[in-house]
């Protein structure tokens, strides 16, 4: 227990290091690889509430954000509303497409839901592309004003380089996966891994099993849609690429990799495959070679997750017979 | 055990009524027009060869099987139709034929799990704490360890309920339906494949039990055992009710003989009978 702690105290103080470490290169890039990492732990705990607590392999998630980052672009650019105002909107709209997919799919089986979730996800590609009068297409949305922050009796603050927005999302983060952790250690949490061990048994308890998976999905969409609503003021462009695959992907092997349903091991992983993906740019012909060989290594290694490699060692000490 | 539900019911009354019940699977009928009471503070036995329909029966009373027909009444109020944690909310518990339990969690917490729903905690206080939740975590864990204690698991509190041997398993689901405070626990064979050991262990349990006043209704296989238990016995075949009796009168019925052993067997026994 005391070593446990101790480990996690160590891990927390590592990740705060990582966080300030943008400031010690003086580099706008490495403030943008740290956006990309605040992007990547919110959309990978967000899959790891749903697929690592709750066993439902959803692949909405990257859906969730698209749609939250063309809900902000559109309220900012169209509806000349600040982004501070359009980012709540975004998460609130993107939560209600969350519980509609969820109240719809989740009465089918796990299979039959991941199969929903991928045909909307696909869905969003389509109605991005098709919907030229509110999304201008393949064109998207280009030109996303840069966020300002106005204090009285002071100049207003223009978020236009990453390390200014680096702040922003480095907030957002924090607050994000603190409501990640609140939700997975509170009984909420508890439900839900009951849930995905046995659905019946959970049930039988007097876990209402419904709606604590719609509860999941809500608050994944919220918080997924909320993080594409910033992100794209980063990228300055909304396109129908944001819904792009490669989202997924990247989310699946981190909360693989991490180990579903453990908090850390997933938010080490994301910050780990969100900069490993560019220390391999020394190389363009073999980074993704090498990348590939190094997720190769880590399923063989650790086939369940750094928290499954733990949790195995863990039952060994227990030895009845 | 500490039940306000258990004391507002009057001794003897009937707290489970099931009128009717009716179960097909693409037109077997495996439960054929079932009705029966259960009374406060009895423990009641179903017995029947296997195929008889004993598991679907109770899947259907405990919301988990959606039977064609009928009604069923937990303590006059009627639960038919709704879905199973409503059950558990009722104030009904069961166990699983095959033994269910959350395999990586520890078992201290697999009963904190189950009896979370029923203190008076809300969804939203589980979620953001406060003086309520640290009491009723506090009672929680107080009572999950007393239970783990009684059927003498303690040792294992924090380790992973995977590790546990098959009978081991069956004390747990029985403490987890201790942790959801019932006024009626449903068992459906709690001790199949378990060593005779285990099995006066949860026969002593159940009978502790009920003497507190929780009321049980005990589907299994081992007659020994449904034989020392119940105080009336209800034996089912092919879907319906072939007798309905104290255990004695149960196992003299030449039905219940014949069901069981066949009926070439059954003329047997009554040719030897004066």
């Amino acid at each position: 227990m005391v070593y446990e702690s101790k480990f996690k105290i160590s891990l927390l103080a590592l990740i705060l290091l990582l966080c300030i470490s943008p400031y010690f290169f003086h580099s706008e890039y490495y403030f943008t690889l740290g956006i990309t990492v605040c992007t990547f732990a919110v959309l990978s705990a967000g899959l790891n509430l749903l697929y690592g607590y709750i066993g439902l392999l959803s692949f909405a998630q990257v859906a969730f954000f698209g749609i939250g980052a063309y809900t902000s672009a559109i309220l900012v650019t169209q509806n000349s509303w600040t982004i501070w105002t359009a980012l709540p909107i975004a998460g609130i709209f993107t939560g209600i497409v969350g519980a509609f997919v969820g109240y719809t799919s989740l009465k089918l089986s796990r299979h039959a839901f991941a199969i929903v979730t991928l045909s909307f996800s696909l869905l969003c590609t389509i109605i991005a592309r098709e919907w030229i009068s509110l999304t201008r297409g393949s064109m998207g949305i280009p030109g996303l004003p840069a966020p300002t922050i106005n204090i009285p009796s002071l100049e207003t603050i223009v978020l236009d380089r990453p390390n200014y927005l680096y702040p922003v999302f480095l907030i957002y983060t924090v607050l994000a996966l603190f409501l990640f952790y609140r939700l997975g250690v509170s009984r909420i949490g508890r439900a839900l891994k009951a849930i995905k061990l046995d659905e019946p048994l959970a049930s039988s308890q007097g876990i209402n099993v419904l709606s604590h998976k719609i509860l999941a999905i809500v608050v994944s969409a919220v918080l997924s849609g909320m993080v594409g609503g910033l992100f794209v003021f980063h990228l300055t462009i909304v396109d129908p690429s944001i819904f792009d695959f490669y989202y997924t992907e990247s989310m699946l092997i981190m909360v693989i990799i991490g180990g579903p349903g453990s908090y850390w091991g997933v938010l080490c992983a994301s910050i780990l495959f969100s900069v490993i993906p560019d220390l391999l740019r020394f190389s363009s012909d073999l980074r993704m070679v090498a990348y590939g060989v190094l997720l190769i290594i880590s399923v063989l290694i650790l086939p369940n997750g750094v928290a499954g490699f733990l949790r195995n060692r863990n039952n060994k000490r227990w030895k009845i017979h | 055990m500490e039940n306000s539900l258990i004391t507002s019911i009057e001794k003897n009354s009937k707290i489970l009524k099931i009128n009717n019940l009716e179960m097909s699977y693409q037109g077997v009928k495996a439960v054929d027009n079932v009705s029966f009471n259960v009374t406060q503070g009895s423990i009641t036995g179903l017995i029947g060869p296997n195929g008889s329909g004993k598991s679907t029966l109770i899947d259907c009373i405990t919301g988990f099987l959606k039977p064609q027909a009928g009604t069923w009444f937990i303590n006059n109020a009627e639960l038919t139709g709704l879905p199973p944690h409503h059950y558990s909310l009722a104030g009904i518990s069961r166990t699983f034929q095959s033994t269910k339990a959350f395999g990586e969690l520890s078992l201290l917490e697999s009963l904190l799990i189950a009896g979370q729903s029923h203190d008076e905690v809300t969804f939203y206080k589980s979620f953001f704490g406060g003086n309520k939740l640290q009491i009723a975590d506090l009672e929680a864990k107080r009572r999950a360890l007393e239970l783990l204690e009684q059927v003498n698991l303690l040792k294992y509190a924090d380790a992973p309920a995977d590790i546990l041997s098959y009978g081991q398993r069956k004390l747990l689901a029985l403490s987890s339906t201790m942790m959801t405070k019932p006024f009626l626990v449903i068992l459906d064979e709690p001790v199949a494949g378990v060593n005779q050991t285990t099995v006066r262990r949860i026969e002593a349990i159940i009978k502790k039990l009920n003497e507190s006043g929780v009321t049980f209704l005990i589907v299994e296989h081992n007659m020994e055992f449904i034989m020392n238990l119940c105080s009336r016995v209800l034996v089912l075949q092919s879907g319906k009710i072939i007798a309905d009796d104290e255990p004695n009168v149960v196992r003299q019925n030449p039905l219940v003989m014949s069901a069981y052993l066949g009926s070439a067997q059954s003329k047997a026994n009554n040719k030897h009978e004066p």
